[in-house]
């Protein structure tokens, strides 16, 4: 499987956000405000997952 | 931390860009993000100044109240969300037949999840000061409108921008012109739903 870096790039940009606002919200100690970053995450590995599943199956198999 | 926000959100702006000159084609990058840069901004000026729904706190650079990155805000979002559905479909947004309406809900739920993490993220700084109280709240006193906010404006500007391209025989110029004269339509529609929707909690409750 070919894992490039610009595939990752729109995922990345969205990991950036919720590192920045969970360490804030932890920081400041909003904890309950962290539940309000759960959905994109989980969402961004549903989204990420099945492009991944796709490449592995357009993998040839080895002779 | 407000100028800490708009750094990130004038770098992730120029990765997505860079990546859409890549992904999406030079032409159809131009159409999409200036069409979108134009559509958000503009949107942000007509709420601000006719339906004062909001104001926003302390940003760095602004435009007539309006802070800057609003030119890249909606354009990313609508970028990542766009990319996210494709991925998960396995399809090019202009080659979706069948699976059209499926990935106009995720293309929903997408926007409406990152508008959690944004608004909620904004309301600790005090970016954004809603004007009003709302009947329902969500993370950080966001009213429960804002996520469908999103999600409305973003679907109303990729269903527009899909039939838009669906012609190829139309030039760059031509396509713009629609596009930038399709937004306050789009804006329309999305303030219609909206009320619609806050009218509908008010009875409900």
């Amino acid at each position: 499987m070919k894992l490039k870096l610009y595939d990752y790039i729109p995922y990345f940009v969205i990991d950036l956000l919720l590192t920045i606002a969970v360490l804030s919200e932890l920081y400041y100690e909003n904890y309950s405000y962290i539940w309000a970053n759960v959905p994109i995450f989980l969402l961004g590995i549903y989204s990420v997952s099945k492009k991944f599943d796709r490449e592995l199956k357009r993998e040839k198999p080895f002779n | 931390m407000i100028l800490l926000t708009e750094i990130s959100v004038i770098f992730i702006a120029i990765l997505l860009i860079w990546h859409s000159l890549k992904y999406l084609g030079k032409e159809l990058s131009v159409l999409f993000w200036v069409s979108a840069g134009i559509l958000g901004f503009f949107r942000e000026w007509l709420v601000s100044t006719y339906l004062p729904l909001y104001t926003y706190g302390e940003f760095t650079i602004v435009v007539d109240s309006i802070p800057i990155i609003m030119f890249v805000f909606w354009s990313s979002f609508f970028y990542v969300s766009m990319v996210w559905t494709e991925n998960i479909l396995g399809t090019k947004m202009l080659h979706w037949k069948n699976e059209k309406q499926q990935a106009y809900q995720y293309l929903f739920v997408v926007m409406m999840s990152i508008s959690f993490l944004i608004e909620t993220f904004a309301s600790q700084f005090g970016m954004v000061h809603w004007n009003e109280t709302p009947l329902f709240k969500l993370w950080g006193g966001t009213p429960v409108i804002a996520p469908f906010g999103y999600g409305i404006l973003a679907l109303a500007f990729l269903i527009t921008f899909r039939s838009v391209n669906n012609n190829n025989n139309r030039p760059l110029s031509t396509k713009m012109a629609i596009l930038l004269l399709s937004s306050p339509l789009i804006i329309i529609v999305q303030l219609g739903l909206l009320f619609l929707i806050k009218s509908s909690l008010s009875f409900l409750s």
